[in-house]
């Protein structure tokens, strides 16, 4: 393996463990209420169509006949920021007859900078259908019960603050969004947009893409440190016909990306609630079977931690005082060492397991550019290692109970 | 041991069937940090059957579960000791273990092996397993998605256990005791019921000794195979859910008995997909008009289930018009799709195909689930290209026989 910082906008890792190539070219801009939901329909706008591959089907005909090569986008949020991504994956060469890597350049070039406009604006019907497509992706949100409840939770959660921000759009905003509004979020990634490309696979050269006509701002603050502090845990309780009751709890914490106790912070989630058989798993599902699923996880560019159950409604106190007795354990250091060493050995195994997936890399890349720092896991690594039972607890004292919530036939008597 | 090389991909496999009846396939892939080894159980929710007894539905699934208390402790603990995370699935036909890990390949295979091959299950353990399942199975009730499909293989089927769903029924995991675990067990989890694959950053001669050693006080012992025979009738070409909000949803399903295949199982399939793919991929037509009728969202999938026992290929998705949907659907399956769209396919699977090998994990499920049913995972570009366009065409046959659809609305 080796990293290559090619240019102020390209890094580059080769290995040959690969058969593709891939592409991600990333576009970062502060997260933005009056635009979010033009910006979400960006993706969609792109795949409809360029100069020379006027449809979606067009597009997608001819990266199949680029050996399946294919593109994927999206709109995420990450800390402050709003990140259009955008990848190619393509066969290297060498398991091919021959190379294509000139013509997918080209291709991603056309797919960006030169999408299918008429006149000024993208193509009408291409809107709507975008628009229609991102309704129904709405529309839709309650068919998952436990990512729709989480969601519904940092909602609460979040009220007021940036980050409540959503970059799927909003629903009510569908209806009235105009074709010009659209094509001005597009502009407006180009030009002023920070951009971050990530390149892995086999050897290959691919400096062309520094002549690309990307801007050349520099990429934002992504760490969010925004807390509106609450007097009171806010608890919502909303009732939907469901077998089940999903409860989710958001607390949060001053430890963040960088802090010299984030690598103690994500062990602590490990043990709490992050890795096979953590202190919540072994408590409430395996002692009480109170439960299928329950699980922690920590988001590092906000500093917030949630927990999430699948849970049947009579157990709700139970559970309750559950995660919040495993929150103690933490902090009074009523867990065995074996339970830290053991959370190290599976989070360094993963560290390890990073350079085996192109997608895992790229995350790994993007993180550090967000961080402005070098690429690198061995640092990571090191500093897991060498973290203390007593750093554990620190971290844990940081928690600050912010949300229940909790989505069910029945509404719960928060006590 | 067999060595199969695959020189054009920079891929080797080898493998090798053991005294005690189990086939251990190694894909050493040293570039890579990781291993991955899985234990692949022919026992999955459609054996109900036993030589004695109809089993309670769910019972493979529940035992899933139960496999995990080893020397009374939980093995994903002993695992995450060595590094591995380990986990597992039930399906119809299969139950499979699987871990990966960057450290400890030994221990970690020693811990799947006993895992797999010992059961430890007292009736109370039983109890507090029946809680958490019965948690597992309403948070599939809340899944629309996992309804309607589900609800879709009830109606396929009138006795087939495929009617049946995985994890069996809040009602059916109550009459699952210690005891009929145990006889499940004793009767499915014979090593030459098994296949085992290790694959990613090993020493294939190092780790088969190992297997070869650990394996070598295990008995022989046959698995005798139940036969469960295809079922023609279906229970009802057509049924109506209720869903609470959002969309409203459209599954149709049709199946074949195993003669379909004409004794060409591997081909069929492989026919099968380039079919499927010419009239529903991405880039068809047929998906671009539904999508210009506002018919169908990124929802829309094929899938299919083709089994040397059975073949069934199920078609649907999230609409605001689902009525409109089976009519369209209906009539795009009766199409004859042209000898330059085949063409075109035939390249663009080959390119997927390649794309495969990139994942440790996908290799080497995909070469097992390949060797299960007796076929070669390397041997598809060779099939594929001698695959002839009449072999497509014969795919509309299909869609001729029984079926049934379910509306959620």
């Amino acid at each position: 393996m080796e990293y290559r910082k090619n240019s102020r906008l390209i890094h580059q890792v080769i290995t040959n463990k690969f058969k593709t190539n891939v592409i991600t070219v990333r576009f970062f801009e502060p997260l933005n209420r009056s635009t979010a939901t033009a910006r979400t329909l960006i993706p969609g706008l792109l795949e409809a169509g360029t100069i020379s591959h006027p449809s979606k089907k067009a597009v997608l005909k001819h990266l199949e006949k680029l050996y399946d090569a294919s593109i994927s986008t999206s709109v995420t949020k990450t800390g402050k920021l709003s990140i259009v991504s955008i990848s190619i994956v393509f066969i290297h060469e060498k398991f091919l007859k021959k190379s294509i890597k000139d013509e997918v350049l080209s291709f991603l070039r056309e797919f960006i900078f030169e999408p299918n406009l008429v006149g000024n604006l993208f193509k009408k019907e291409a809107f709507l259908e975008e628009v229609r497509l991102t309704k129904e992706y709405h529309l839709n949100r309650k068919n998952n019960k436990i990512s729709y409840s989480l969601e519904r939770m940092k909602e609460v959660m979040y009220q007021g603050e940036l980050y409540e921000i959503n970059v799927d759009g909003y629903l009510e905003e569908l209806d009235k969004i105009t074709l010009e509004e659209a094509t001005e979020a597009y502009r407006s990634m180009i030009h002023t947009n920070a951009v971050s490309i990530v390149v892995s696979g086999p050897e290959d050269d691919f400096s062309s893409l520094k002549d690309y006509p990307f801007s050349s701002h520099p990429v934002p603050e992504a760490i969010d440190t925004e807390w509106i502090i609450q007097e009171k845990v806010k608890h919502v309780s909303e009732t939907i016909n469901t077998s089940q009751m999903n409860y989710n709890v958001g607390y949060r914490s001053t430890i963040r990306q960088k802090d010299p106790l984030y690598p103690a912070m994500i062990l602590m989630n490990s043990v709490l609630g992050g890795m096979p058989n953590n202190l919540l798993f072994d408590t409430i599902r395996e002692k009480h079977s109170y439960c299928y699923y329950v699980r922690s996880m920590f988001i590092g560019f906000k500093g917030a931690l949630y927990v999430n159950a699948g849970i049947d409604v009579k157990n709700i106190n139970h559970v309750r005082e559950l995660v919040q007795k495993q929150i103690t354990r933490l902090i009074e250091l009523d867990f065995s060492e074996e339970l830290l060493e053991r959370a190290k050995t599976v989070l360094l195994s993963q560290l390890d397991q990073v350079m085996d997936s192109q997608g895992n890399i790229h995350s790994k890349v993007f993180v550090d550019v967000l961080l402005h720092r070098p690429f690198s896991l061995d640092e990571l690594k090191n500093q897991i290692e060498s973290v203390t039972m007593n750093e554990i607890k620190l971290c844990a004292e940081t928690l600050h109970l912010d949300t229940e919530y909790t989505l069910g036939k029945e509404e719960v008597k928060w006590t | 041991m067999d060595i199969i090389r695959y020189d054009a991909y920079e891929e080797i496999v080898y493998q090798e069937t053991l005294p005690n009846g189990m086939k251990v396939i190694y894909i050493p892939k040293p570039e890579f940090s990781k291993v991955y080894a899985a234990m692949t159980v022919k026992v999955g929710s459609v054996h109900i059957q036993g030589e004695q007894e109809v089993y309670p539905a769910g019972i493979a699934h529940f035992l899933e579960h139960k496999m995990f208390d080893l020397h009374g402790k939980d093995a994903t603990d002993e695992f995450a000791k060595y590094g591995a995370s380990v986990n597992a699935y039930t399906t119809f036909d299969r139950t499979c273990y699987y871990f990966t890990t960057t450290a400890h390949i030994k221990e970690n295979l020693k811990l799947l092996l006993e895992m797999v091959q010992t059961l430890e299950v007292t009736a109370e353990s039983v109890e507090k397993e029946q809680g958490i399942i019965a948690e597992e199975i309403k948070m599939y009730q809340d899944m629309p998605d996992a309804e309607i499909f589900f609800h879709t293989f009830l109606n396929l089927f009138v006795d087939h256990p495929l009617h049946l769903d995985i994890a069996g029924s809040l009602e059916s995991i109550q009459d699952i005791t210690s005891e009929n675990l145990t006889r499940c067990f004793q009767e499915f989890y014979h090593p030459n019921n098994v296949e085992m694959v290790i694959a990613g950053n090993i020493d294939v001669t190092e780790i088969s000794k190992f297997i070869q050693k650990n394996q070598f006080v295990q008995s022989y012992k046959e698995t005798k195979s139940i036969q469960i025979p295809y079922e023609e009738a279906v229970r009802t070409n057509q049924a109506v859910l209720k869903i609470e909000d959002g969309l409203d949803k459209y599954l149709l399903a049709y199946k074949q008995p195993p003669s379909f295949y004409q004794g060409e199982y591997e081909r069929t399939r492989l026919a099968m997909a380039i079919y499927m793919d010419a009239l529903f991929g991405s880039a068809s037509d047929n998906v671009e008009y539904l999508q210009e009728k506002a018919l169908i969202n990124d929802s829309f999938t094929t899938s299919s289930y083709l089994e040397p026992e059975y073949g069934i290929m199920l078609l649907g998705g999230d609409s605001t018009d689902v009525k409109e949907l089976s009519k369209e659907i209906k009539r795009m399956l009766k199409e004859v799709i042209s000898e330059d769209e085949f063409n075109h396919i035939k390249q663009k699977m080959i390119g997927s195909y390649i794309r495969l090998f990139n994942s440790v994990e996908a290799t080497a499920s995909e070469f097992v689930s390949f060797s299960m049913v007796n076929t070669n995972l390397f041997d598809v570009p060779n099939v594929l290209e001698s695959i002839q366009y009449e072999e497509v065409l014969r795919m509309r046959e299909f869609f001729l026989g029984q079926y049934t659809e379910t509306f959620m609305k």
